[in-house]
């Protein structure tokens, strides 16, 4: 395993390279200017141009891209063009925020929502069954928006429970994690009941039933362990999704996190702020596939890796 | 079946503690006044939740209201704005300027000291201008001061003399701009980065600390000179407890979340306040809303280099076929008055001029005599984000009533900004027609009222003239406004531009927006001016 582990990590540097090489040309192709956006419209050309040279916009565009990776390869991530402040220092604080809003709307959801689609497959077709998947389904379609702001109209400005905004405390964590981890408990409760269902079908099920176990030990020590490939799959993915901020909720309670930083360097055209942005989330993609590709490994030991 | 009606009543109470609470909008609830001398802020920290994220702290580099309105807490200029506009001495007690308005002599104020101990006299504010004259530096408003400075000198302790490469009457307006605030000369010693971070002024308060896009506080500042009425010769520029002992505020880009803070107390000021919203803040008992006529003027912009908004008819149809009462109440909820002129109402130098009445038949009539009987076909381009898409909307169906059929082309602002302020051909090639903009003179004056907008060396890529007039006429009244700082004189020329703008009409000009902000009703006296800056400095708060 660790001779796979190690190739793989070999491997993501030419797949790095390609996605750095690819965001620094293409982000270029964009129409917009930055050092025109960043001045503003109260500025005259002669402001526009002076801003540009000061960006180091006015270098020819490969000269820019040997300096910005001849940066990475020292941990410099470049300037944003619209703060004038190192990209690192940019994200540093909203990858903290956004690694933990992630983690915790992750637990919850995962644990409510497994809980949620083995109840239902097990009672496959019956009222648990109906229960599970409509509030499933509601979770899928109820938008971040609206689910958002009817949590701050009723427990922050009526109740006055938890902050309305922001990523100070812990408790301001907890609406925006509920809010985010709706849908993703909704999604992990359809996926883990579908693989219960199957898994269910297997004759070892029968045997252990047959065996005379009680039902709680056959479902949770067999049946769940067996349908936890999808899981760690689905949950995975979403885990990447995550990182990369989760647009809506942080406009909608003020987070400072990534998917905001995102949006505002878009319409800015930073263009370093961008690149080291997407860099940042193909390396996370990265690195939880492998994750995921070891822990199938770990949880079925009839699959061999390399 | 249990469980499915457990889950209706959940989701129905959610629902209803939304809905209930106090609707009453019989009266919207005023500020409650705290007596003379009994003001609380002072003891008192308090949370404002403002739209953006702040840019930076360094003035000159600074093209946002937001940023420049904090700046101006911790800075003072040599001049500043009163409520209505109007410039007066700050740093500055006067100033003499010769007939050509090339040179400048200005006293300063005695007594005052930056909040790190250097003294404010005449080689502080000399360190100012020459930060303000260094074009190396790339700032974003390089070209503010720096195109017209020739050279300044130290006459005495509290005596500079400025002299100018060229007339420019609106001097003391710009030296008013938020940009030109005073940085302390250790902090422009210690560099550019610095001045971006950590601002250093004379002002009524200290900078604290900057994590920027979470929040930025300030703390009062009790050794203000403004409170001091002998150093402001006879009226203090602020109550003695005035002030709040420290102020965070919180950029939140989302307005229903703004209003939100506001009303579960997150938040004691928040600003702007949506339109949409106005009505529902106003019924609540724990807010008072405020609106004021601001100095952003809304414009229908037409290229008169091109077909057909290159004859006057054409544009004056269209100036008769909108219907700007309509827009004030459609576009703006209310939030806004039918414009006058090219100036915002408290512009120095502003001229009324009275609006043409709605007249869909007139419209028709003169599209007639112009060669279009059947109306014609153009397009508009403007941003794509909700307030444009509304506005688009509405003059669509505005046009189409006098034959006008408007295409709506709505893009993203940075491409916008590409193709359209960055276009580099002559109007008659450029690509836009009509243009959806809004402008407001930060000078307050008229100069920077007219000339970005309509004056010939303003066609884009240049600056913001974007209807391409050109009008020999008008260069001459431009020039003779910036060319003199005699008052008489500059009210004179800007008052024939204001006209000849307006029977030319080379955009429509449509309303001047209101702005609006609310408080918890505990705090009063909190303002904004009309350039849509934060006025905090008499703000107070009762028990």
């Amino acid at each position: 395993m660790l001779k796979y582990t190690c190739r793989r990590i070999l491997g993501m540097i030419p797949t790095l390279i390609i996605v750095v090489t690819c965001v620094f040309f293409f982000v270029r192709l964009i129409p917009g200017d930055p050092a025109r956006l960043v001045a503003g419209d109260q500025a005259t050309e002669a402001d526009v141009v002076a801003v540009r040279v000061q960006l180091g916009l006015d270098q020819p565009v490969p000269v820019q891209y040997v300096k910005y990776v001849s940066g990475l390869l020292h941990g410099d991530l470049g300037m944003s063009l619209r703060t004038k402040r190192p990209v690192t220092e940019e994200i540093s604080t909203r990858y903290g925020n956004t690694l933990e809003l992630t983690f915790i709307s992750l637990i919850w959801s995962t644990i409510v929502g497994v809980l949620f689609g083995v109840w239902s497959g097990t009672h496959r077709g019956k009222w648990q069954d109906y229960l599970g998947m409509t509030s499933a389904v509601s979770g899928i379609s109820l938008p971040a928006f609206w689910v958002g702001f009817l949590l701050i109209m009723a427990f922050a400005v009526k109740l006055r429970w938890f902050p309305t905004t922001g990523a100070s405390s812990l408790s301001s964590f907890v609406l925006p994690s509920i809010t985010l981890g709706i849908s993703i408990a909704a999604v992990i409760a359809r996926f883990t009941r579908s693989s219960i269902i199957e898994v269910l079908k297997e004759d070892y099920i029968r045997t252990a039933r047959a065996k005379g176990l009680k039902e709680k030990v056959v479902i949770w020590k067999h049946a769940f362990r067996n349908s936890l490939l999808s899981v760690v799959t689905v949950v995975g993915l979403q885990f990447g999704f995550l990182l990369g901020g989760a647009v809506v909720v942080e406009a909608v309670f003020a987070f400072p996190g990534l998917g905001s930083l995102l949006i505002q360097s878009v319409n800015f055209r930073d263009y370093p702020t961008i690149q080291s942005l997407i860099l940042i989330f193909s390396l996370q993609f990265i690195i939880i596939n492998l994750i995921v590709d070891v822990l199938y490994a770990v949880l079925n030991p009839e699959i061999k890796l390399g | 079946m249990k469980n499915l009606k457990l889950l209706g009543v959940l989701l129905a109470s959610c629902l209803a503690l939304t809905a209930c609470g106090g609707s009453d909008s019989s009266k919207p609830a005023a500020s409650q006044q705290a007596a003379a001398g009994q003001s609380v802020s002072q003891q008192k920290e308090i949370t404002a939740a403002v739209a953006l994220d702040f840019t930076t702290m360094d003035p000159m580099d600074t093209s946002d209201t937001l940023s420049g309105g904090i700046q101006r807490m911790v800075m003072d200029g040599l001049f500043g704005f009163d409520d209505n506009m109007k410039v007066y001495p700050m740093l500055a007690s006067g100033y003499k300027a010769n007939d050509n308005a090339t040179e400048y002599t200005i006293t300063l104020r005695k007594g005052i000291k930056f909040t790190d101990g250097t003294d404010w006299n005449a080689d502080a504010a000399l360190a100012n201008f020459k930060k303000w004259a260094d074009k190396s530096l790339g700032l974003k408003r390089t070209t503010f001061l720096s195109g017209v400075l020739q050279s300044f000198e130290k006459v005495d302790d509290y005596t500079i003399k400025v002299t100018l490469n060229k007339p420019f009457g609106a001097f003391i307006n710009n030296l008013a701009h938020p940009c030109c605030v005073i940085m302390s000369p250790k902090q422009i010693a210690a560099g550019p980065e610095t001045c971006a971070k950590a601002p250093v002024g004379t002002g009524q308060y200290k900078f604290v600390e900057w994590v920027p896009g979470d929040h930025l506080t300030l703390e009062l500042n009790k050794d203000w000179w403004g409170f001091n009425a002998e150093i402001n010769g006879g009226k203090a520029l602020a109550e003695k407890d005035a002030g709040f002992k420290k102020i965070t505020f919180k950029p939140v880009l989302e307005d229903a979340t703004r209003v939100a803070m506001l009303q579960s107390g997150d938040a004691q000021i928040i600003w702007p306040v949506p339109t949409e919203n106005m009505e529902t803040l106003k019924g609540d008992k724990n807010v008072a809303v405020n609106q004021a006529e601001g100095i952003v003027v809304r414009y229908f912009v037409m290229n008169t280099q091109k077909k057909p908004f290159n004859d006057l008819k054409v544009r004056q149809a269209l100036n008769y076929g909108i219907d700007k009462d309509a827009y004030v109440k459609v576009v703006r909820n209310g939030l806004a008055s039918v414009a006058t002129s090219i100036d915002g109402p408290a512009v120095q130098y502003y001229k009324k001029n009275e609006p043409v009445k709605y007249d869909v038949e007139k419209a028709k009539a003169l599209l007639k005599e112009a060669g279009y009987p059947d109306g014609f076909t153009t397009t508009l381009m403007y941003p794509n984000n909700t307030l444009n898409q509304k506005q688009a909307e509405f003059f669509k169906q505005q046009l189409a009533k006098i034959g006008v059929n408007l295409e709506l082309k709505g893009m993203e602002s940075a491409i916008l900004n590409q193709k359209v302020q960055g276009a580099r051909v002559p109007g008659a090639q450029a690509e836009v027609d009509c243009y959806l903009s809004g402008w407001s003179s930060s000078t307050g004056d008229s100069d920077w009222a007219i000339r970005p907008l309509v004056s010939k060396e303003s066609e884009p890529p240049m600056s913001y003239n974007i209807s391409y007039f050109e009008n020999d006429e008008l260069e001459g009244y431009i020039a003779a406004g910036l060319g003199s700082a005699d008052d008489n004189i500059r009210k004179e020329a800007y008052a024939k531009a204001q006209d000849l703008i307006w029977q030319q009409v080379p955009m429509v000009f449509l309303a001047n927006d209101f702005n609006t902000w609310a408080t918890g009703s505990k705090v009063s006296n909190v303002k904004i001016l009309p350039d849509g800056a934060i006025n905090m400095k008499n703000a107070r708060m009762s028990n």
